[in-house]
Order: structure tokens, then C-alpha cells, then sequence
């Protein structure tokens, strides 16, 4: 009975933690119209939901639509160091020769 | 121009008796469904990469040390850990012994490798931590004791995937990220930036899935907020 009335009057923190969890897993049947019927009366959660799904979307294309940013690019000194460090590994590799087959 | 057949190295791997041998194992595992980011298409993508790259890290970092440490940065949040990454990532490539019938196939395999190095980075980094159950925090209090928005969520200008493209963006996006708590942001960075799914999440931070999502949930109330805060609602007080 408690289980029932919870679902019905469900507040916008329990719907956001459902819709956050929809987003990794499956939700029971319950829990989806839970969601459904909070959706309908709530205009905040219903903007959240939208939110939340378009910051998936957009995190998920950082890598290609960002652009280049400055502050986001190796310095010289950044440049040299790792030349510096490639440099010196393949002086250390000085192993003989492959053995070709 | 000549297209190279994919060579494999002549040294057959088990025969090398260190721990490269790891090394060169983690390298065959490594991605190749990653696309290739920030390849000019129009020209470097079907040259051919010669063996040249053994003997020339030079053309390596040049080619490439932007795209992989912007690719670290966003994920790592700090200068130091992200160039830690991709000088790991590189040396790490130098042991691999492959060649590439064009750079952007190329890219594509050193960006498998840096996701690696970064997935090691945040583990050991996560492991280090004192774990400490989810404190609740006022900053992060986006309801009310009832469990109501306190700031119902507004109507937003713009599409973050319009957003993304303006370079005023990106700042504001990785400023957002960086005040999540540590815990937080790596959940949040492993699970939309690198979609890992939730159970390899889960394994990677040493956290049970409750743990996880609870973490996400509060990723994704505070980042959209700080977002809101700082970009989405400019629009309605522009007018």
C-alpha cells in the first residue's frame, strides 16, 4: 500500500532519480509509469528529462564537434618534453637486431 | 601513391621475455571502432605512413599530439595527468611495431592505446582516494526537503550539440566538469564521454552499481545546473 501511494505521489526528486537511472538500465513496469504519470503533470521534470538526454547526446560528441581551443593544445614545452622522453625510449630499446623468423 | 599492407612486427611477441610483452598485448586489444578526431580529411587521412615512425617521433607528436592530448584533457581535467597520459600512450605505441596504410588509421590506433593509459589513470587515481560514503551537499541540493525542484529547470536557448561547436563552449563545459567531486566526474567521464558501459564502469572505479548510479544521478543534477547557470539561460536574459 505504501509501495502504491509513493508511486502516485512521486516528487521531482524521484522522478529524476528514475529517469537517471533509465539512462544505465532497464526500469520495472511500475517505475516506468511512475514516470509517465509524474511527466504529464510536471513541466520542470519534463524539461529536465530533455536536458539530460541532449547532454548525453552532446558529451558523446565532444571529441569530434569541439573545436580547437588553445588552452587545449600542447605548449612547446609540453612538445619537447615528450620528443625528449620518445627520444630517450628509443635509445634504451638498443636491443639486437629482430630475428626475422 | 602506394598503399601499405598492414605489417606486423617480425619479433614474434611471446619470445620477448619483459614486461613489454604487456605492452604489446594491450595494443592488439586496442580499439579500432574509434573514429579518427581532428584528421584533415582532405589530406593527411589516406597518406601513406611509412615505417618512418620508428625513426621519427617527431612526425608522431606532430601529427598527432594535439589530437591525443586534447582527447586526455577533457577527460583527466588537469594539464600534468593529461600529458602524463599521452607521453604513456606514446611510448606505449613505439613498443607496438605497426604500420598503417594511412594516418588517420593510425590515429585511430594510438587513440585506442590513450584510452587505456586514461581508464589506468583514473583507476589508480580513484583507488588512491579514501573511500567515503555519497555525503550529501548543499551545493548539490537541487530539492527541496518534500523533494521539489527548488529552481525548476528553465527552457534552454540552445541544443548543446549547437552549443558545443562555439568555442566559448568548451571552457565552460570542462570548468562544469571540474567542480563535480573527483568521484562524480569520473563517473560521469567514463560513462557519456567514453559510454563504457555501466558494469566496466563499475569495475574500473572499484564501485557497486548502486554506488554508480547514485554518483551519475548526482553527476547529471550538477552539471546541468552549472551548465544552466552558466550558458543555457543567457539566452532569455538577452532577450
Amino acid at each position: 500500500m505504501k509501495r502504491f501511494f509513493q508511486f502516485l505521489f512521486m516528487p521531482c526528486e524521484g522522478y529524476t532519480e528514475l529517469i537517471s537511472a533509465s539512462m544505465d538500465t532497464d526500469l520495472t513496469r511500475l517505475d516506468r509509469c511512475a514516470v509517465r504519470i509524474h511527466a504529464t503533470f510536471c513541466k520542470g521534470c519534463r524539461q529536465y528529462r530533455k536536458q539530460i538526454m541532449q547532454l548525453r547526446i552532446m558529451l558523446r560528441s565532444v571529441d569530434e564537434k569541439m573545436p580547437c581551443i588553445e588552452s587545449m593544445q600542447l605548449d612547446d614545452q609540453a612538445r619537447s618534453r615528450l620528443l625528449n622522453a620518445l627520444n630517450q625510449e628509443m635509445s634504451n630499446d638498443n636491443r639486437p637486431v629482430d630475428d626475422a623468423d | 601513391m602506394k598503399t601499405m599492407k598492414k605489417m606486423t612486427t617480425s619479433i614474434p611477441l611471446r619470445h620477448i621475455k619483459s614486461k613489454k610483452v604487456l605492452e604489446c598485448d594491450l595494443l592488439k586489444r586496442a580499439d579500432y571502432d574509434i573514429e579518427a578526431v581532428g584528421v584533415d580529411q582532405e589530406n593527411d587521412a589516406d597518406r601513406p605512413c611509412v615505417n618512418e615512425k620508428i625513426l621519427d617521433p617527431a612526425r608522431w607528436v606532430e601529427d598527432n599530439g594535439d589530437a591525443l592530448y586534447r582527447f586526455a584533457f577533457v577527460r583527466l581535467g588537469n594539464p600534468h595527468d593529461a600529458e602524463e597520459a599521452v607521453q604513456e600512450c606514446l611510448l606505449a605505441a613505439l613498443h607496438g611495431g605497426e604500420s598503417f596504410a594511412s594516418r588517420s588509421l593510425e590515429r585511430t590506433w594510438l587513440l585506442g592505446i590513450l584510452k587505456h593509459k586514461i581508464i589506468d589513470s583514473i583507476r589508480r587515481a580513484a583507488r588512491q582516494r579514501s573511500p567515503k560514503g555519497i555525503q550529501p551537499d548543499a551545493r548539490f541540493n537541487s530539492f527541496s526537503d518534500k523533494g521539489f525542484w527548488q529552481q525548476a529547470p528553465q527552457r534552454w536557448h540552445e541544443d548543446p550539440s549547437v552549443a558545443i561547436q562555439r568555442k566559448e563552449f568548451g571552457p565552460v563545459l570542462l570548468d562544469c566538469l571540474s567542480k563535480l567531486p573527483k568521484s562524480m566526474a569520473d563517473a560521469i567521464i567514463l560513462r557519456e564521454l567514453n559510454q563504457l558501459p555501466s558494469d566496466e564502469v563499475c569495475q574500473t572505479l572499484g564501485i557497486s552499481s548502486q554506488t554508480l548510479w547514485q554518483r551519475l544521478h548526482r553527476a547529471r543534477l550538477g552539471l546541468r545546473r552549472c551548465l544552466e547557470l552558466n550558458w543555457f539561460d543567457r539566452g532569455s536574459k538577452e532577450g
